[in-house]
């Protein structure tokens, strides 16, 4: 399935040393790393607490190579894997360009049952979103349709790969 | 174009983020400061995970765990990681101490007046980025004016 979106910046959890990002799909009002927070902060609320103090430290202080999981899918899918402390309950997925950029899509809880994101509908799903991302944001740089600025921290150019024309 | 999302400032990631107790907050920033720190001081000295947990005595899985930003160190540990890496333990609890390398002393003992002079190229890790900064430092012991 070929995902229609726009990539955003989120300026609350952007910082100096790193842009934070999220993606809005086409007819959504709300980017996946905001539908993340509000369909988990009912039943995984210190979770979600914890990962949003995660994040705004990233914003502030950078991304370190032991945050993260890189790889979660499949090798080189370009996804990348945050999860909550100390009992990762949840974890989010983004695209990690440089350790300076960051796009943010959605996740969910893992259950223990399931060795791979794969056997989860929802977590398949999120995973796959940020792969096509992942690709079509290797690809856009490389038309210079989209490109890095200030430190390589933002992304600017055209960041929707949809035409406006009949936008909800 | 840049677009944000933060057109609406009551999204429920910002509301929660203000809500969060500070003692929470500053448990999971410690955690991730000694995170980075440890991060900067194994890149500064080229050390891996494993030549690491040789030095301090544990497994390399154990200094992964150091590296995720979540684990809660103990005092013990962070004594003995300080000691690996010859600096002190509150060293590792700051980005904004620099990693100060000396390039040559000088003792001069005037009337046992000890002066130390170090000419010194600090490596500031604050935000995450290394930024060289050069200057010259003057250790005041006593009696002595730095120009």
């Amino acid at each position: 399935m070929r995902y229609e979106y726009e990539i955003q910046k989120i300026d609350y959890l952007s910082g100096k040393s790193t842009g934070i990002y999220s993606v809005r799909l086409r007819g959504e009002k709300l980017d996946l790393l905001e539908i993340f927070f509000q369909e988990n902060e009912g039943e995984y609320e210190d979770e979600v607490e914890s990962l949003l103090v995660q994040l705004e430290f990233i914003g502030r202080n950078g991304l370190r190579r032991g945050y993260f999981k890189e790889n979660e899918g499949e090798l080189n899918d370009g996804v990348c894997a945050l999860f909550d402390t100390p009992d990762k309950k949840l974890r989010l997925y983004f695209i990690n360009n440089g350790n300076v950029n960051l796009v943010f899509g959605g996740g969910g809880p893992k259950p223990k049952s399931i060795r791979a994101y794969q056997k989860d509908p929802k977590l398949a799903r999120e995973a796959s979103i940020l792969k096509q991302i992942s690709k079509d944001l290797v690809q856009r740089i490389k038309d210079k349709d989209i490109y890095y600025c200030n430190d390589n921290r933002d992304l600017a150019g055209d960041l929707k790969n949809y035409e406006d024309d009949d936008d909800n | 174009m840049m677009t944000t999302t933060d057109n609406n400032q009551s999204t429920a990631g910002r509301r929660i983020l203000r809500n969060v107790s500070s003692a929470k907050r500053n448990r999971i920033e410690l955690n991730m400061t000694i995170s980075a720190r440890l991060d900067d001081l194994m890149k500064k000295f080229d050390l891996s995970t494993e030549q690491l947990g040789t030095k301090v005595g544990v497994e390399f899985e154990t200094v992964d765990c150091w590296l995720s930003g979540t684990h809660v160190f103990t005092t013990d540990e962070l004594s003995d990681i300080a000691t690996a890496l010859k600096c002190s333990p509150k060293d590792l609890m700051s980005l904004a101490t620099p990693i100060v390398e000396l390039s040559w002393i000088v003792h001069n003992v005037v009337n046992q007046e000890v002066l130390f002079l170090a000419s010194s190229q600090s490596r500031s890790t604050e935000g995450g980025s290394d930024q060289v900064k050069t200057y010259s430092t003057t250790k005041l012991i006593s009696g002595y004016q730095p120009n």
